[in-house]
């Protein structure tokens, strides 16, 4: 599980589930608050797709939060001002950094979530694939000059 | 002109802002903030899309503050905005990877990947529906429900754009990137304006503005009429890189957006062995935060509108571009009623000398 695979899921659990996981890191080993979570912006770029030319689409409201588990660096930036989630969020990828002995059973539990997250994602398709559409042309048209 | 400051007025100004207290909480209802940000979603982009801030329960609260005065949201959000570090730069969000919502083209009827209507207005009475008027938490839940017992799962929707097909075809102009990224946020925005710094700017402009110069460009003042080659709406990720490991990425959220690529017939800037003059498609492009269809669209025509040579209206960039940002025409328009009580005196001053030099005429 890559950092981005993570932060995913972290992002996606509740608050309780995300503290769960912190509280099994925090069991046997300390964790160090080096920046306390506060509130900050990320600016969002984006390209226009037919020239490339970059531009700033605007900023998102985000929380982060450094920690040391281990030594090893931890950090979260996460979408909404929750500040407490974002903080047990910066323990687990602080434990995912130091790879602690208890990753396999957290990881375990990050999985449930990636679960949750999936059948979620995939309930909400269902919903927008109904919408599909499948417009006629009342003329005598050959069908291929109009389909791309 | 001068200014000149007034005083007093100070205790009437607290009244006034307690005031609004009063007509904030007017009936009996509570109106709760989650209420306002899942129900009046659409009003919420136009608010976080006009701030050029994504922070949808803050854009509630603002709405909620203001009593609903748009122009006051994105007032409050800009300043709320301007009190936050901006610590983090996304990489650019790949709009082509949207977990689409939405996705329709009024070009071709059947394209790779299909269209989507998603939820629309478009196709609805514009009737008003009095059932919603007494319409109790027992009804809602009911929908609620309705919703939630669906267990249909499908893959989520993933479409290449409709102008990936056109430009393998070659015949799409592409347009010169340009490298300058310009912020307007850091720096002010100067004439000629890099696209960079026009995209920003329609991206932030007020919806109505937007529409309002996109539709004077069609009607006329522009070059041509555009057709919509594809606009879709979806989840794009947000992604930055992860600072303490080389190579690693941060998911940090996703936010909804709507993109729009209109098309417009052109002649080839490319030179051609041949004399005829050869077409080709130009494309407009339109990016803005949430659900906003007709803003979208609208972008994508001013956009390309300042990309083109001409001497209307609309290719004047500092027309468009600085007439257009709520915070600021709002604002400029709002201070005209504030005391200008020395100004006008000298202004009615020199009406009245005039109107005694002429009395004699008059006699």
């Amino acid at each position: 599980m890559n950092k981005k695979e993570l932060s995913r899921i972290l992002e996606f659990g509740s608050r309780e589930e995300i503290k769960k996981l912190a509280d099994m890191v925090a069991e046997n080993h300390t964790a160090v608050i080096t920046k306390e979570p506060e509130k900050t912006m990320v600016m969002i770029q984006a390209k226009e797709p037919n020239s490339q030319t970059g531009f700033y689409l605007g900023e998102m409201l985000a929380a982060q939060c450094y920690v040391e588990i281990d030594g090893a660096k931890g950090l979260s930036v996460m979408a909404g001002d929750d500040l407490e989630k974002v903080k047990f969020a910066a323990i687990v990828d602080g434990a995912h950094t130091a790879k602690i002995n208890e990753w396999n059973a957290i990881e375990q539990e990050l999985m449930k979530i990636e679960k949750c997250r999936q059948t979620k994602i995939r309930k909400e398709a269902a919903l927008y694939r109904d919408t599909q559409v499948n417009f006629r042309v009342m003329e005598d048209r050959d069908e291929k000059e109009i389909s791309i | 002109m001068a200014y000149v400051a007034v005083t007093g007025g100070r205790e009437a100004v607290e009244k006034s802002i307690e005031l609004l207290s009063k007509y904030r909480t007017g009936g009996e209802s509570q109106v709760e903030i989650e209420a306002i940000q899942e129900r009046m979603g659409l009003l919420i982009d136009r608010i976080m899309s006009e701030a050029g801030f994504y922070a949808p329960e803050y854009a509630a609260l603002a709405l909620k503050q203001s009593e609903g005065s748009l122009e006051e949201a994105v007032f409050l959000l800009r300043a709320y905005r301007s009190t936050l570090a901006r610590s983090w730069y996304s990489k650019p969000i790949s709009t082509e990877d949207m977990t689409i919502h939405r996705r329709i083209s009024a070009a071709f009827k059947d394209i790779v990947g299909g269209q989507f209507l998603g939820a629309t207005y478009d196709y609805t009475h514009r009737l008003l529906d009095f059932s919603i008027m007494d319409e109790t938490q027992e009804d809602v839940k009911k929908i609620k429900e309705k919703w939630q017992s669906m267990q249909e799962e499908a893959e989520p929707i993933k479409v290449p754009r409709v102008s990936d097909v056109l430009r393998e075809e070659g015949v799409i102009s592409c347009g010169k990137k340009e490298e300058e990224l310009e912020d307007i946020t850091l720096d002010p925005i100067t004439f000629p304006a890099p696209r960079s710094a026009r995209l920003q700017t329609i991206t932030r402009g007020e919806t109505g503005y937007v529409n309002g110069l996109a539709y004077a460009g069609i009607r006329g003042f522009g070059q041509s009429h555009p057709t919509v080659g594809e606009l879709r709406t979806g989840d794009v990720e947000i992604i930055i890189d992860y600072p303490m490991a080389e190579g690693e990425e941060l998911y940090v959220g996703s936010i909804v957006c709507t993109e729009v690529e209109s098309f417009f017939s052109e002649e080839s800037q490319e030179e051609s062995q041949e004399e005829t003059n050869e077409l080709k498609l130009g494309i407009g492009y339109g990016l803005v935060f949430g659900r906003n269809d007709n803003k979208a669209i609208s972008m994508s025509i001013l956009d390309y509108i300042l990309c083109s040579e001409g001497d209307g209206i609309l290719n004047n960039q500092e027309f468009v571009l600085l007439h257009g940002d709520c915070l600021e025409m709002s604002g400029f328009i709002s201070h005209l009623k504030l005391p200008h009580y020395v100004t006008f005196q000298s202004k009615l001053d020199r009406v009245r000398s005039t109107a005694k030099k002429e009395e004699p005429e008059h006699e």
